[in-house]
């Protein structure tokens, strides 16, 4: 039954191709129910999987066929250079250091990508990226609303801890739907107990434990489905209706909180199983699953966790393949879909099959992340250069060259700190890292700038790159990184130059480029040749090749 | 006229981006890319909002309510308008309110500041991911890209209602953000307002920047030349617009010792003086969209001393502006607008203060495009409801846009996929009061 009901929901999105063998991996309900009365863990066991490598080529074979179909020549695979940036940015959130990036040019080994792979998913660094990354996609309200940034060290905590160890996703999102609210109307929870102790209750402060921004957000973020827009008129352009809005906020219709503010304790009556609509209180509707089943609730159901369980079944098409498409988009700077939370079928997937293979690979894995981001980062898709080599390669959805990709503020931050050798302070006792008041700063000028795909530039970033302390002082006479490289090369100018090139863009200057920067350090007299080290320096953290993930 | 900087020698000596000679720039380089579109569409009129940051108490100053337990202790005072009163502290306003429209009828959705802000400013209530513009960023975008040294849309003394992460310019871009001038750090009584990172780092010289503009052109330039598409665009530009700031002629028009030492006391030399000074400057080099804020309208406490230092503040200047945009000919083609995010609690509290409320206001609009002299709706004696012409946020936002010969019904591409009218659709602006 649960099958058929599945299957008219795919029949009824022609677009969402089932994944393969998605229905003969599903368990029945009973399992699930009955491995929850155990009191056995949820995760999906994994099941017999190809190797990374296989699948890595199995995605590229059917990116290429599509290419030659259309008539677009790929670009070449990236050099060693371009590639390692990219990953270091993408797997631990910032460009590698002078030494790292010489080590990796250097390496003999023929299977030194794969290693750093390896290396960097298994890095503190890498869960802390990760942390960051859906932080800022499940909490963006900490971005304007100071008092919610007092549960951040406590959430990320989380996010790095089941990343850490590599939990999988179907857990992680169990785990923050499911965040137990044990209050009652009487006795109403504290949600802000231990400040860093790892907990997801942040999730349902930041949306005002509001029933309908609960639902809205994890449909969007975990199953692709904007909702939003149905919450209060049906949309002409969706399939979803209004109803079907109010009938996911049902699942959290319990949730409520005393007071006003984010701090405001929370409480939970897990009978309440109905919501009024906002169009017309006196109608009001129960919790029904997307795909229009009845979720059975009995007496002693909790419905959240019913939620839950069903957004992350293994039989749910949805939930993979959100996941599979939004990494892909971290990765590759484009979903199959895109937007990547924005599945509906006037936006239909670029590489349906691909899609639903990649779905099915990571539903067979259990949800494994590692996995999941060792295959991709190992596609020749992910590895081509960003360099268009020819014009058919401008649709960024054919993959048939990288995007260029912003970066977070974070990113950006982590990467110049790390360029100019700035030190950062250790984050305070109840606050993130990011609430140090330089870091803060900039990162409100360089922060999310909402969900532009490509990279944007603002004419006061401009600036501030251009004429801004941060880079005045980095470049100028009390320049750490250039008073470094002085004590460690003396007057040898091409190794200087070569160290800042590998400080800031993570390669060595081209000839033509040695012959232009030599033109301006001789451009004056010999007192000035430390300032134009340090304009050489500026030179480079100004350029689009630092500023953008490429 | 001056002596061109550096800047300007490198602007017209090269095509900085594209190494390429300047007649080549002007059929492929970014200088066309700044000056496309212009002249095709965009507003008839300049836009300029003084946006009273905390909530200004309409009881006190622009709906009296004389004789009423909720009027408070000021007088009401006649002004230019025949009909029309305004607070007697208000007394150099009061002789321009021939040329404003009294919107006493504002009745809005939001009473938490942050909310009400992004509803007055947006015209539409959050809908997931849609990143809604600010007018000023609509009234840019409609503006076509920029002409010339000076930006779209500049926000004067504004930086907290730009809150961080949620960009202003929202699926416009950021090529439509306004560029924020701001009152520099410290507190003192000589803070003067500057665009922050305009000039050149301590102990870095016009040629020395002039000359690494030009290696940083020469060096990104295989770059960006490898990567073609919107984002080096979006770069270029950026770059470009940003140098050009930098340039005297641009620097100028934010210069205020320009002015002589008469016009400044005319204004008074608070930082919102500098503002309107700033605005008159900026408005009169056809900057289509300029805002001035002035906050403190939070008056939950104390409203009364509040208001009346308050509308101290506000009334010199802003009467300055008035007549300086009248005497340079340049009334006719402003739309000129006061607001705040919700007006205030027509009762007075215990602690002698108002509290947030979005049911009934007041708003004006003025200047060219408007039937000046004219009150919209009312609220009755008590002051605590509309009673006739219920002014919601989008048919205000919709009558500033029709007062600037634009159409509030035009569509964008939002970032959801999903066009986006300027004004939400249900806006039924005052069109009795717009000229046609």
């Amino acid at each position: 039954m649960v099958r058929t009901g599945i299957a008219a929901v795919l029949l009824g999105l022609a677009l969402l191709a089932p994944p393969h063998g998605a229905l003969q991996a599903a368990e029945p309900p009973e399992a699930v129910e009955s491995q929850k009365a155990a009191g056995a863990p949820e995760a999906a066991e994994p099941q017999e999987i190809a190797e990374p490598q296989e699948v890595a080529r199995a995605i590229d074979a059917q990116l290429g066929a599509r290419l030659k179909a259309d008539g677009i020549a790929p670009a070449p695979l990236a050099d060693d250079a371009e590639f390692y940036r990219r990953l270091s940015l993408d797997l631990i959130g910032r460009i590698p250091t002078e030494d790292e990036a010489r080590a990796f040019l250097d390496a003999p080994s023929p299977r030194k990508r794969e290693a750093a792979i390896d290396r960097m998913l298994a890095s503190a660094e890498h869960t802390e990226h990760f942390a960051n990354v859906w932080r800022a996609l499940l909490i963006p309200e900490a971005e304007t609303d100071r008092q919610i940034r007092y549960f951040l060290p406590g959430f990320e905590a989380w996010l790095r801890k089941r990343r850490e160890e590599n939990a999988g996703f179907d857990r992680i999102v169990r785990e923050l739907l499911t965040v137990p609210i044990t209050g009652t109307e009487k006795q109403p929870q504290l949600v802000l107990t231990d400040l860093r102790a790892p907990n997801p209750i942040a999730f349902i402060a930041a949306k005002e434990a509001d029933p309908g921004k609960l639902a809205a957000t994890a449909t969007r973020l975990f199953l692709g489905i904007r909702l939003e827009c149905a919450q209060c008129h049906n949309h002409p352009f969706d399939r979803w209706t209004q109803e079907q809005f109010w009938n996911q906020a049902a699942f959290f219709a319990g949730v409520q909180r005393k007071g006003r503010g984010p701090f405001a304790p929370v409480l939970e009556k897990p009978e309440t199983r109905t919501i009024a609509l906002m169009s017309d209180a006196s109608k009001t509707v129960p919790a029904v699953f997307l795909d229009g089943r009845d979720p059975q609730l009995r007496e002693e159901d909790r419905p959240r966790p019913q939620l839950a369980r069903w957004m992350t079944a293994r039989e749910n098409p949805y939930f993979a393949q959100a996941t599979v498409n939004r990494v892909w988009g971290q990765l590759v700077g484009r979903g199959f879909v895109d937007p990547v939370d924005d599945f509906h079928e006037s936006n239909p997937a670029s590489h349906p099959e691909l899609l639903a293979f990649l779905a099915d690979d990571f539903n067979r894995s259990g949800f494994d992340l590692t996995r999941l981001y060792r295959v991709l980062c190992r596609t020749d898709a992910y590895q081509r250069t960003s360099r268009q080599t020819e014009a058919s390669q401008s649709d960024p959805q054919a993959f048939a060259r990288m995007s260029v990709k912003p970066m977070s503020g974070e990113q950006f931050y982590d990467s110049l700190a790390q360029a100019v050798r700035l030190e950062q302070r250790p984050p305070s006792k109840i606050m993130t890292r990011n609430e140090d008041p330089v870091r803060r700063r900039f990162l409100d000028t360089f922060g999310p700038q909402g969900d532009q795909r490509d990279p944007d530039t603002s004419v006061i970033q401009a600036l501030t790159l251009m004429n801004g302390p941060l880079i005045g002082q980095a470049t100028g006479g009390e320049s750490r990184l250039l008073s470094a490289l002085k004590t460690a090369h003396g007057d040898d100018r091409e190794r200087i130059v070569e160290s800042l090139y590998l400080a800031a863009l993570s390669r060595r200057p081209t000839e033509e480029e040695k012959v232009r920067i030599g033109r301006h350090l001789d451009g004056g007299p010999a007192e000035e040749r430390d300032r134009r080290l340090g304009d050489v320096l500026w030179t480079l953290l100004n350029s689009a090749e630092f500023r953008w993930n490429h | 006229m001056a002596a061109p900087t550096p800047f300007e020698r490198l602007l017209s000596r090269r095509n900085w981006l594209l190494g390429s000679t300047l007649a080549g720039a002007s059929a492929t380089g970014w200088l066309p890319l700044l000056a496309r579109d212009v002249g095709t569409k965009g507003p008839m009129r300049s836009c300029l909002v003084l946006w009273m940051n905390g909530g200004p108490s309409q009881t006190d100053t622009f709906d009296m309510k004389p004789g009423h337990a909720n009027g408070g202790p000021y007088k009401a005072i006649q002004t230019s308008a025949p009909g029309i009163e305004v607070c007697e502290h208000l007394p150099e306003v009061a002789k321009w309110m021939h040329q404003f429209a009294v919107v006493r009828s504002m009745s809005t959705r939001e009473g938490d500041h942050g909310r009400a802000t992004e509803d007055l400013r947006t015209g539409y209530r959050p809908q997931g991911p849609i990143q809604f513009p600010i007018l000023g960023s609509l009234v840019s975008n409609e503006c076509g890209p920029q002409a010339g040294d000076l930006p779209n849309y500049v926000s004067i003394l504004s930086r907290g209602l730009f809150r961080a992460g949620i960009p202003p310019a929202g699926f416009l871009g950021t090529e439509f953000a306004p560029l924020l001038v701001d009152g520099g750090g410290g507190g003192g009584a000589d803070r003067k307002l500057t665009v922050e990172n305009l000039a050149l780092s301590r102990g870095v010289s016009a040629d020395q920047s002039s000359d690494r503009l030009a290696l940083l052109g020469d060096i990104e330039k295989p770059f960006l030349e490898g990567r073609p598409g919107i984002a080096a665009e979006g770069h270029r530009t950026a770059y470009a617009r940003g140098m050009r700031l930098m340039s005297a002629r641009a620097a100028e028009a934010f210069d205020l010792d320009k002015e002589s030492p008469e016009t400044q006391a005319r204004y008074g030399t608070s930082m919102f003086s500098q503002g309107c000074l700033l605005a008159r400057r900026l408005l009169e080099r056809d900057v289509p969209f300029v805002e001035v804020s002035l906050g403190g309208w939070d008056t939950h406490y104390d409203n009364f001393d509040s208001v009346k230092n308050l509308c101290g503040t506000l009334d010199k200047p802003w009467a300055a502006l008035m007549q300086d945009l009248q005497d340079r000919g340049r009334l006719e083609s402003t739309t000129i607008v006061w607001m705040g995010e919700f007006g205030r609690t027509p009762a007075i509290n215990p602690q002698g203060g108002r509290d947030h409320y979005p049911k009934a206001w007041t708003a004006l609009i003025g200047g060219g495009g408007v039937q000046g002299g004219a009150v919209v709706g009312g609220t009755g004696a008590d002051g605590l409801t509309v009673e006739d012409r219920l002014v919601s946020t989008p048919d205000f936002l919709a009558t500033i846009l029709l007062s600037l010969g634009l159409d509030p019904q035009k569509q964008n591409l939002s970032n959801v996929g999903r066009p986006i009218r300027l004004t939400d659709p249900v806006a039924n602006p005052v069109r009795e009061i717009v000229k046609g």
